[in-house]
């Protein structure tokens, strides 16, 4: 079976000034060495601290962002074609982000907006199609004459998700679409997702830092740390048996009001891209880091678990 | 460390810290909030929750004078048993500067821009104070360090921008605490940041509530940062305090059904989706009349369509409603 999305050893570097508008550039390595698959109907969740590189990575995937080096693929074949332009089955992965208001046009009706959508999908009966998406994301007809500025939060999110099923997606790259939203309204929120998943057959590539969240979506998660993953595994390993120190700490800083538990203590923030340390990256808040860490970087390797781990000394369950 | 149990003026120790009764805020003819009532004790750390639009934020503003002219404030707000509303304006500015400490959910648009840090956390020991230039900027070090910025005295003369959000965030709190209040009002602080920075912001106002006897209301919608560091939690809806309790306990046996409905909005920790529930917070001045939870409640009947039940004190705290949750037997 042909991946939906693959990417292989891909890195992204951008070019940072510093030093004002004539200070020297530099190169930034915001990703490096990632490969991901994602499989027809599969939910991979991707997690991290900011600055990990999992936004990029979602924006390179979603062909917004070309990769400095590696392999983008969409069901076999390369985002771009031998001349740098985007192939047609780009409009097969669509992406929300975090912001809605961000994403709609604040002067179109909610119709107009998903309409615009529908007709660059194809569809010939445009408010026919109009009204099944709005019916799949559960938004009623009153709201064709709506403005963004009239719509919640949860309502502005399901019009972008509408107009990103109106390209007939196989992959929805979501980069913290909950994120802004009241606990409630991310419940909504989830109901819909797993039902899309369902009913339409979508793959997902869920970006979060909302443990809970990934857990209830997502069949396999991969862990970010300064711009390299460090684990990856099925969802159940990696939140039941996890390999990598840096997983077990993200995992510790979950609050949930049911849960209480004596929890170790997290240490320091994500490194700076222009400057990592020597070795493994987390190394410097990492309470099993030995002089080892400090030499060589490890590699993706085979875990303890069933997963892949890049850890010299990873938890073995 | 800070003393401000030392500088107030020795309220006793039953008065609470700080203290919201009755507060009603009136836009035109639509109330903002109907009727918040609330309070936090010297050393406790009291959690306030809801989804946005219920008045979390409003009622604080209100209680503080920081609401537009337009916006009638009715009600009691004591700080230390001392009555705020009716001051001033002038009055309230000593108070806030002075007494209330307020932190905000975005750290950098606290933050002016285009001055030092060092500048804008001296400031206030000066005029509050009183402190000479050079007791400020050794005091200005002194705070740095207490909310664990490295090598705080070169930091003085960094810039905002210069500085990653969780540090922007203890920078607030450092300039917040600079004039030793009373209490601190910390709205969505952590929102913003990491999870694993969010941790270090939370452990770091639990450990100078704790150490001063700070008074702490954590304005938040997300349950789990209040179960980390609330003594007690207040539940608002449309304007309404519904519900108060001691934490866990309000977790675990939640009085009013809108809490209860937050909790089963969190996704099981097993990996289950979350039960959901539907429609959504009504706008100011179109609540429905009765309870305004009631077309959101699955226990909703006759009574809660004709009138929103006063608060009562229980055993296990305050709740607003016809039918709440008992413990079962």
């Amino acid at each position: 079976m042909t991946a939906l999305l693959s990417i292989e050893e891909m890195a992204k570097t951008y070019e940072v000034t510093q030093g004002g508008i004539f200070g020297r550039k530099h190169p930034l390595r915001a990703v490096s060495g990632v490969t991901l698959k994602v499989e027809p109907g599969q939910s991979v969740g991707l997690v991290g601290e900011s600055g990990c590189g999992k936004s990029t990575l979602a924006k390179v995937a979603a062909g917004f962002v070309t990769p400095s080096e590696g392999r983008v693929e969409i069901e076999g074949q390369a985002l771009r074609d031998d001349r740098g332009r985007m192939r047609p089955g780009r409009r097969r992965v669509q992406m929300v982000f975090q912001d809605p208001l961000a994403a709609l046009d604040a002067r179109m009706s909610v119709a107009a907006q998903i309409d615009e959508a529908v007709r660059l999908g194809g569809a010939t009966d445009v408010p026919a199609e109009r009204r099944r998406l709005m019916a799949a994301v559960g938004l009623g007809q009153q709201f064709d004459a709506r403005f963004p500025h009239e719509l919640s939060g949860g309502q502005r999110q399901r019009v972008v998700i509408a107009r990103a099923l109106a390209a007939r997606p196989r992959l929805l790259i979501c980069d913290e679409p909950l994120a802004a939203l009241d606990v409630s309204v991310q419940a909504q929120m989830l109901a819909l997702l797993a039902d899309l998943q369902r009913d339409f057959g979508l793959s997902l590539l869920f970006i979060s830092h909302q443990l809970a969240t990934v857990r209830a979506l997502c069949d396999e998660v991969a862990v970010m740390y300064a711009g390299r993953i460090v684990e990856q595994g099925s969802a159940a390993q990696i939140f039941d048996r996890p390999a990598h120190p840096y997983t077990a700490m993200l995992l510790s800083t979950t609050l949930d009001p049911r849960i209480r538990r004596p929890r170790a203590a997290v240490a320091g923030e994500p490194p700076d891209p222009a400057n990592l340390p020597s070795g493994c990256a987390f190394r410097p808040r990492c309470p099993r880091a030995t002089e080892l860490c400090a030499r060589t970087r490890p590699e993706l390797g085979a875990g303890p678990s069933d997963g892949r781990v890049a850890c010299h000394h990873p938890l073995t369950p | 460390m800070i003393a401000a149990a030392a500088r107030a003026p020795a309220p006793s120790l039953d008065v609470p810290a700080f203290e919201v009764e009755g507060l009603r805020v009136m836009l035109d003819n639509a109330p903002l909030i109907s009727d918040a009532t609330l309070s936090v004790a010297r050393g406790e750390c009291l959690g306030v929750v809801g989804e946005s639009g219920c008045g979390k934020t409003v009622t604080f503003l209100g209680a503080m004078g920081l609401l537009p002219r337009r916006m009638r404030v009715t009600g009691r707000v004591r700080l230390a048993g001392e009555d705020l509303l009716g001051r001033t304006e002038a009055q309230m500015e000593r108070i806030r500067g002075r007494r209330v400490g307020m932190i905000f959910q975005d750290p950098q648009s606290g933050l002016n821009p285009v001055r030092t840090i060092g500048r804008q956390l001296i400031e206030p020991l000066r005029l509050h104070l009183g402190l000479s230039p050079r007791a400020a900027r050794d005091r200005a070090v002194e705070l740095l360090s207490m909310v664990g910025i490295p090598t705080p005295a070169s930091r003085l003369s960094a810039y905002p921008h210069e500085i990653s959000g969780g540090m922007a965030q203890r920078v607030m709190i450092a300039i917040a605490l600079a004039s030793e209040p009373e209490v601190l009002i910390a709205d969505e602080p952590t929102t913003a940041l990491d999870v694993t920075v969010q941790l270090q912001v939370l452990d770091l106002i639990r450990k100078i509530q704790q150490d001063s006897g700070l008074a702490v209301i954590f304005i938040t919608h997300d349950l789990g940062v209040v179960a980390e560091i609330c003594q007690r939690v207040t539940v608002m809806y449309a304007g309404h305090t519904v519900e108060t309790q001691a934490v866990p306990r309000a977790f675990a046996t939640p009085l009013h059904p809108y809490t209860d409905a937050l909790l089963r909005c969190l996704p099981g920790l097993d990996g289950t989706l979350p039960a959901f529930l539907p429609g959504e917070v009504p706008v100011a001045g179109h609540a429905p009349p009765g309870c305004p939870f009631h077309p959101r409640c699955a226990r909703a009947g006759d009574p809660c369509r004709e009138a929103m039940p006063a608060g009562q004190d229980r055993a296990r705290g305050r709740v607003a409603c016809h039918f709440p949750l008992e413990a079962a037997p």
